[in-house]
């Protein structure tokens, strides 16, 4: 599903990253540069400090980047304004370790608040697509379920749901399946794969789980701050 | 898909997500709101107290007849009057506009129940029954009664602690008192109220007056009651009346007066500072309780709220969220408060004897204060959301 005529969804070339300055500095990205295109479920692997939440808060636009050049959604991000930076964030989406979900919202209320954010939605079409992307992820049922009630494996769900909802251009993962078991850690790998080549979206993982690596379109590898 | 701000999404959102998140802990919503309640309770309760006592403490004046009122510049309140003299009165009837004066001697004495020997303070009003107006309306009708030497009149609303004085007047015409050690009939009753001075009011004539008290000068007056002619302005004749009158004479409206009784009672005494303490202590238990609900509510949530914020959800989306929850909580604890006080309301001015009076000022005013004291929570628990920074998700 590779699309190399299109310019890559995600594109750092030689991003050098420190934490403090002066004689504090610690580099954690030397010259590390990575691409991502439309349709990829790409694979990022790596020791523990080789720089990898660095690179993808980077990417994930949560940062500001210092050395190099970063492209996301064809926006130079070096030039780009808090507002702008927003708006390209809204066209992402986060799966993080955690669920993260709001305790006190049940499973589609967590995940009509990705909708919320878009006024063009109306309720109606927020509720259906919630019900939509639920049943899509196997929780049609749990809908209004609260997060203590479900399993590590469904809130998970429910959290890649909220990330999807509004189709995003591309899915940032962080450990995605640390906190499941293998058969839930493979269906939410599952999901996530599923959309990245229904919707054409790409997608980053960064996971140390091999169960995984199959699913990967290109596996990617950083170390000291280098991807190779 | 872009290009909307955040701050421009219904103020409905953030309004609904705080009333899910209170909601889902009953238990701390519902400490949250009684927080809220104690501190409406406590603030409405005692500006009861204070109003009351103004109400209280200004009664006598708001009742008497006149325009304008002249007293000696060192009278601090009702109860510390100093007298000035009769003739300064008199010569008041020279200015053009005045038409009629009248004078109120006014002194605190002890009423002894003949029943139980137990002394209770009364307000003893000294005035003369000759005069064409009295110093309060309603007495008219009692004049011959007044001109009786060794007679007084009973206050109607006194403390019951007074004996069923009215009752016995109504059935055998008099009642046998002593007075600041003298003996007097009590020959009829008329309708005043309590203040915070006294438990009960009396009336005699001014001869009875100054038998009663001898240290009080018969050529003096405590209080110079002034009517003045029909279209004239009260202004215009006390700007007269400054031109003929000694400096230690204070010349006074109405309004001025009840606020210069008000003013002795809130800035002379201590009790209008120990009241607005209690306003303020109600309110900053109050804020310390909504806050440390807040705070507890942003802190339990750091992570999801980071993770909102890196999706696109802004910081003053979150502010808005606790605002909306500090006025929730407004909203929940000023409602109970009020009705608690309503009730509250009753069984003090049924021990008191006073009315207190919970008007829809009184209401609104601690509205208000229970608003700003939300909202002040509200202001220092929304540093906390500093903590909620989407960077760290990425571990």
């Amino acid at each position: 599903m590779n699309q190399p005529s299109s310019p890559p969804l995600i594109e750092a070339r030689d991003i050098v990253y420190k934490y403090n300055s002066g004689d504090l500095a610690q580099t954690v990205l030397r010259h590390a540069s990575i691409h991502v295109n439309a349709g990829e479920f790409v694979i990022l692997v790596g020791p523990s400090g080789s720089g990898k939440s660095t690179l993808l808060s980077l990417i994930g636009v949560l940062r500001k980047n210092q050395e190099g050049i970063l492209n996301v959604l064809g926006e130079d991000l070096n030039l780009t304004n808090e507002d702008k930076m927003r708006d390209v964030r809204k066209k992402m989406g986060y799966v993080f370790q955690q669920h993260n979900l709001l305790k006190f919202l049940t499973a589609s209320q967590n995940v009509e608040m990705t909708l919320e954010m878009f006024p063009e939605y109306t309720e109606a079409e927020r509720a259906r697509i919630t019900e939509e992307i639920l049943g899509n992820v196997g929780l049609g049922d749990y809908r209004n379920s609260y997060p203590a009630q479900l399993s590590v494996g469904q809130k998970q769900r429910v959290a890649i749901a909220r990330s999807l909802v509004h189709r995003p251009q591309i899915i940032l993962a962080d450990e995605p399946t640390a906190s499941l078991d293998s058969k839930s850690g493979l269906h939410v790998v599952q999901i996530l794969h599923d959309m990245v080549k229904n919707m054409g979206c790409g997608a980053l993982v960064v996971t140390h789980d091999h169960r995984i690596f199959d699913y990967a379109d290109r596996i990617l590898h950083i170390e000291d701050g280098v991807v190779s | 898909m872009t290009g909307h701000s955040i701050s421009n999404l219904p103020v409905i959102y953030p309004l609904r997500l705080a009333f899910r998140q209170l909601w889902h802990d009953k238990s701390r919503f519902l400490t949250a709101i009684l927080g809220v309640v104690f501190a409406c309770v406590l603030v409405l309760i005692q500006i009861g107290f204070k109003t009351a006592l103004f109400e209280s403490a200004t009664l006598l004046q708001r009742k008497m007849t006149g325009d304008l009122y002249l007293q000696h510049v060192q009278s601090e309140a009702l109860w510390r009057l100093v007298s000035f003299p009769r003739s300064q009165l008199y010569r008041a009837l020279s200015v053009s506009g005045v038409e009629n004066i009248t004078m109120l001697n006014v002194t605190q004495a002890p009423w002894k129940d003949p029943m139980t020997g137990i002394n209770r303070t009364a307000l003893i009003l000294g005035i003369d029954p000759e005069s064409k107006v009295y110093p309060l309306s309603g007495l008219d009708k009692m004049r011959p009664l007044l001109r009786m030497r060794d007679a007084v009149l009973f206050d109607e609303y006194s403390r019951p602690e007074f004996g069923p004085v009215a009752k016995i007047i109504r059935e055998k015409g008099e009642f046998a008192a002593e007075i600041a050690g003298k003996r007097l009939d009590v020959v009829g009753t008329f309708q005043m109220g309590l203040t915070f001075s006294a438990d009960g009011n009396l009336i005699v004539n001014d001869t009875t007056f100054f038998e009663m008290f001898p240290i009080k000068s018969q050529s003096g007056v405590d209080i110079g009651i002034i009517s003045t002619s029909k279209g004239v302005d009260p202004e215009v004749v006390k700007a007269r009346l400054k031109q003929i009158l000694p400096s230690d004479i204070q010349i006074l409206t109405k309004n001025e007066y009840i606020e210069d009784e008000k003013a002795y009672w809130n800035d002379i005494t201590p009790i209008g500072f120990i009241f607005n303490f209690g306003v303020v202590m109600g309110l900053l238990v109050g804020l310390v309780i909504v806050y440390q609900v807040l705070f507890n509510d942003i802190s339990n949530h750091l992570h999801e709220y980071a993770t909102l914020k890196a999706m696109g959800y802004e910081n003053s989306y979150f502010i808005k969220v606790v605002i909306s929850s500090s006025i929730i909580l407004a909203f929940c604890g000023f409602i109970p408060g009020w009705l608690l006080c309503i009730g509250l309301y009753q069984i003090i001015e049924n021990s008191i004897y006073i009315e207190m009076n919970l008007n829809t000022g009184k209401a609104v005013l601690t509205f208000i204060l229970i608003s700003i004291m939300c909202l002040l929570s509200a202001f220092f628990a929304v540093r906390r959301l500093k903590a909620a920074n989407p960077v760290d998700m990425f571990q």
